[in-house]
């Protein structure tokens, strides 16, 4: 679970504020081996509550621009306890500097329970490699593989102001309300899930397993339209079709006030989400995602997610139903 | 054992915890499924087969071997929309000498434990995995869908699957232990012979309570003699639990013009608490 985390981590970009009289907090985050590059950084208005998320650069270094005010500052990753203090007083036009020092929760450091070596699965990784892209019997390019995702960046997101104030209750409640925590599906939209997926390619099915949370999904490729009515669905009912060399996969039938992605971000049962899958060589995926929802955006959303082959490596079997002990321990407003 | 009690208990676990309401069904004239004259799928036609020329076991799968369906009072009654499942889903040894499977001692102690208590402990009700052989029993839809390296089990019941690897591998070392071990597929034939080992210790094989461990390996032999059926011959030689490997067959019936729908076990489950609040009654 902690690799599902971090992963999440990293796609985890909250709406960073812009703002013309700003001053700084530059947060320096350290382990007990050194630099650690996978924290989550937010810098929480007291008190108003306006959180604004920090962005990671080389070295630990966190940095977040913030109109002047006094702020508490929270870090968190995945197996350290997590930092807070409060009272920071910024003026605008100055740097105010931390240096932050991250202590290890208990860890039975079991199988995929490294700190270390969790951030070295996404950050010290191989290049993919390099060929020419697979095709299947009808021509079309074969996305089969086990792939990793690089982050996206969710903000930015329009929001109506029902979904506004709902992604800021989400945020203010530590994200406790986040459904993995009760195994059920991390993300509306799959490719937002995080961490290690396959996909299988079949002529009429292409087929998404996700390791990290409960765990496949479908995108149905024989030409069929939406059923009438269909869902509501987790993640969708998946139908595509091809364009070229590009897999386009068209998704409706979503849940109502559903999460599309770990930091929180809702979306309405009216999601309208658009995928172009290329596969350009043998060791890289494009996917460019359309959001549109009229029910909770007030214009359409682009991002495009890259993600690399891992070719030596197969899923390991994740069960969040068992023994699962989070949910009697998060804690929010 | 009060026969109706233990009808109840067996159908709560069976229709899978926490699923709100009746199945629902959808309908859709899928692509690639042969028809009759009137339109209907004709289910005797010939197998698809991949582009290697083996068979496609791909398609929407659900046990075949529909049992009765009793009124309270054990009358057989019209079935409705049950959807049914296998026999042997209770008893995986019914149809063996004796109608039960080979068990140890202890292990035969283990199972009148579980049944004793009305199979309140079973995995499938605290939304855990059907792991194999199991699943191929269950009242749930099962999808296949194969290409020539890799056959993959899409099981409606909490987004579960399992993947049966088809490129030749060997096992790994050291396997880790898991629900579904880790199984690996070859060709006899038309027939596809799929080893796994690398199970949990602790596993069901029924709902009555079989135990299966670690020291476990299982054989599949999975033939699809025409297009609306496949035929499953599992073998299990289990020396921990049993005295002897013993080999039992199961069939499962295409379900054409459908498809899986979302079912996700732990959305407002109580199943568990309940039952485990009946045990000692």
């Amino acid at each position: 679970m902690l690799r599902a985390l971090l992963g999440l981590i990293v796609l985890a970009q909250g709406a960073a504020a812009a703002q013309s009289a700003t001053g700084t907090i530059r947060a320096t985050v350290t382990d007990l081996q050194g630099t650690f590059p996978a924290a989550s950084v937010q810098a929480k208005r007291e008190p108003s509550g306006l959180t604004i998320t920090g962005h990671g650069a080389a070295g630990g270094t966190y940095t977040i621009d913030v109109p002047p005010g006094t702020y508490e500052l929270s870090v968190s990753a995945p197996g350290m306890k997590s930092f807070r203090r409060g009272g920071l007083v910024v003026s605008a036009g100055q740097t105010l500097r931390l240096d932050v020092r991250l202590e290890e929760t208990v860890s039975l450091r079991t199988l995929g329970e490294d700190p270390t070596a969790i951030a070295a699965t996404y950050f010290n990784r191989p290049d993919p490699p390099k060929g020419k892209t697979p095709r299947l019997t009808n021509g079309k390019p074969d996305l089969t593989g086990v792939w990793l995702g690089g982050p996206t960046d969710l903000g930015g997101i329009d929001f109506q102001p029902w979904a506004a104030a709902l992604l800021k209750e989400r945020i203010d409640n530590n994200f406790k309300d986040w459904p993995p925590s009760f195994c059920q599906p991390a993300a509306a939209v799959p490719f937002f899930t995080g961490g290690f997926f396959k996909l299988v390619h079949h002529p009429s099915t292409l087929v998404f397993i996700v390791e990290n949370a409960t765990a496949f999904t479908q995108m149905l490729l024989d030409g069929r339209p939406h059923p009438l009515g269909v869902g509501p669905y987790w993640l969708g009912h998946q139908v595509g079709r091809w364009d070229g060399d590009a897999l386009v996969i068209d998704a409706i039938g979503f849940r109502d006030r559903g999460w599309l992605g770990f930091s929180g971000q809702p979306h309405s049962d009216k999601l309208h989400v658009t995928e172009r899958l290329r596969r350009p060589d043998l060791g890289h995926l494009e996917i460019e995602i359309t959001l549109d929802d009229p029910g909770a955006f007030q214009k359409k959303w682009t991002g495009t997610l890259n993600a690399t082959l891992s070719p030596d490596i197969e899923l390991q079997e994740f069960v969040c139903s068992e023994n699962n002990k989070d949910a009697g321990h998060l804690v929010g407003k | 054992m009060n026969v109706t009690v233990r009808t109840i208990a067996l159908g709560l676990v069976l229709t899978g915890a926490a699923s709100p309401g009746v199945a629902q069904w959808l309908r859709y004239p899928t692509e690639g499924i042969p028809r009759k004259a009137d339109g209907k799928p004709d289910l005797t036609a010939a197998a698809p087969r991949l582009p290697n020329g083996k068979p496609d076991l791909s398609g929407i799968w659900h046990a075949a071997q529909t049992p009765p369906c009793l009124d309270s009072r054990g009358v057989e009654r019209p079935c409705g929309s049950a959807t049914g499942g296998s026999p042997l889903g209770g008893n995986l040894g019914r149809n063996l000498p004796g109608g039960k499977l080979p068990y140890q001692p202890w292990s035969a102690q283990l199972r009148a434990d579980r049944l004793k208590v009305m199979s309140i402990d079973d995995p499938h009700v605290r939304c855990l995995p059907d792991n194999p052989p199991r699943h191929w029993t269950l009242p749930h839809l099962t999808k296949a869908v194969h290409t020539p390296k890799l056959l993959v089990l899409m099981y409606e019941v909490n987004a579960m699957y399992r993947q049966i690897f088809v490129d030749g591998r060997p096992f790994p070392q050291d396997l880790n232990p898991t629900w579904n071990g880790y199984s690996v597929g070859h060709w006899e034939g038309d027939t596809l012979i799929v080893e796994t080992r690398g199970f949990r210790d602790d596993l069901w094989i029924d709902t009555d309570g079989s135990p299966m461990s670690d020291a476990a390996k299982m054989t599949e032999r999975i033939r699809r003699p025409n297009f609306g059926s496949l035929e499953i011959q599992v073998t299990i030689d289990d020396p921990k639990v049993y005295t002897k490997p013993f080999t039992v067959t199961l069939s499962e019936q295409l379900e054409a013009d459908t498809e899986i729908v979302d079912e996700f076990c732990a959305e407002g489950e109580k199943d568990y608490d309940r039952l485990q609040r009946s045990r000692g009654k």
